[in-house]
């Protein structure tokens, strides 16, 4: 070391052994001190980030996997409730038209048996009017024969009164 | 003009041990500022940065995991993380430390005291030889003994010398070049100043700009010569790791 450094410096290089020791231990007590206070912290919080971001990166991942899991569920769901919509629509549609039909078929029937009924009392309620009818002509010829014998008349005279009274009693 | 560097020598069992004041009193000023300055920049830490110190940390701290990276595997490489960034802080703002202030004392000797630790071979070939010490022990524990001595023969035996020569050139290129160049432009900055502050006007003037010049110049080769020094103690870290070279 002296005789490669001699001709640069002067005559206390070659033995400034001193220099030499204050260097190592200022760069060794740098070097513990930096560690301890410096670069370890640093260190372990370039390591905290790294480790936030994998663990980040692997949850999202993760969530990713569970989200399409969760989505074919629920298509397959939303497909089965839709067919299941789909039967119970058809079933309620065939039963509302058969329904419909019953209530049709019942109304006709019932109809139909009303208007039976009714043409039977419009029958029953003519024969009585006539039979009424000719019952008043009956009366209405012995009130006619007796007001003949009252009053005695000819023979034109009670056919033409007979005529007279029949015609009144059609009117009436 | 030369510059007078005042020693302390001290008696070691009849060794003497020559201290270099001003290098060693701006060693411990680097180790200070560079601790001061990253301490204060990480004292709130988050996980989402919230302060520009943080992410400046962080970049400085990804790009050396960057040159380790570029040389060896991440899970052999992640022990010298710490080593290689303080390093990497040492060199960078003991060759930036100089250009700002220089103090040259108003005494006899003209006592050099406030000026780049990295100008001073003894500095730049101490970190050097740790690095290159710490490359065979590293190497010996990464490969056994006999894997280490085995690097010393491959892939022929009678390379042997060349190949043990070589850790000393190692040691010498990569300590010298770094203090060659801090060094050299330190010597022209001083002599730009001494140009400005001596020449009168013209001086002055035409003193000035290129001493501008010449700051920018030596930041650009101050963060240059420290990413060299990172680099290369890493190729070497590496060489000495793996088997296959």
């Amino acid at each position: 070391m002296e005789l490669l450094i001699l001709g640069a410096a002067g005559e206390t290089m070659g033995t400034a052994i001193g220099t030499s020791l204050v260097l190592l231990v200022s760069f060794l007590t740098l070097l513990l001190v930096l560690s301890y206070f410096v670069w370890k912290p640093v260190k372990k919080i370039m390591d905290d980030r790294e480790q936030i971001i994998h663990d980040d990166i692997d949850s999202a991942e993760q969530r990713r996997v569970e989200a399409e899991r969760l989505k074919e569920e629920n298509e397959a769901l939303l497909k089965q409730t839709q067919s299941e919509i789909s039967e119970l629509m058809e079933n309620a549609k065939g039963q509302a038209k058969r329904e419909q039909e019953s209530i049709i078929n019942d109304a006709q029937t019932r109809a139909s048996q009303m208007i039976q009924e009714a043409k039977g009392d419009i029958e029953r309620e003519k024969e009585q009017a006539i039979r009424d009818i000719n019952d008043q002509v009956a009366e209405l010829s012995v009130l006619i024969a007796e007001k003949m014998i009252v009053k005695e008349i000819n023979k034109d005279d009670q056919k033409n009164l007979v005529k007279k009274y029949l015609q009144k009693a059609g009117d009436k | 003009m030369e510059h007078g560097s005042p020693t302390l020598t001290l008696d070691f069992f009849g060794v003497p041990i020559v201290f270099e004041l001003a290098t060693s009193l701006m060693i411990i000023i680097t180790c200070v500022v560079i601790f001061l300055t990253l301490f204060f920049m990480t004292r709130k830490l988050s996980v989402r940065p919230s302060g520009k110190g943080q992410v400046l940390v962080e970049a400085l701290m990804n790009f050396i995991k960057g040159i380790i990276k570029s040389n060896m595997a991440w899970k052999d490489g992640a022990q010298f993380h710490f080593l290689a960034l303080t390093l990497f802080l040492f060199i960078i703002v003991g060759n930036l430390i100089g250009i700002p202030f220089s103090f040259v004392a108003p005494d006899a000797e003209h006592t050099l005291w406030i000026k780049s630790p990295t100008a001073d071979p003894v500095v730049t070939l101490t970190l050097a030889g740790l690095m290159i010490v710490m490359t065979h022990y590293y190497g010996v524990k990464a490969q056994g003994m006999g894997g280490y001595l085995k690097q010393y023969i491959t892939p022929m035996w009678w390379l042997a010398p060349i190949k043990i020569i070589e850790e000393f050139t190692y040691n010498l290129t990569l300590g010298l070049r770094l203090y060659g160049n801090v060094y050299a432009g330190e010597i022209l900055l001083l002599l730009l100043l001494q140009l400005v502050t001596t020449g009168g006007i013209l001086g002055a003037v035409g003193g000035f700009v290129p001493m501008m010049v010449w700051q920018g110049f030596k930041v650009f080769i101050g963060a240059i010569q420290a990413f060299i020094f990172v680099m290369l103690s890493m190729v070497y870290l590496s060489h000495k790791l793996s088997d296959d070279h």
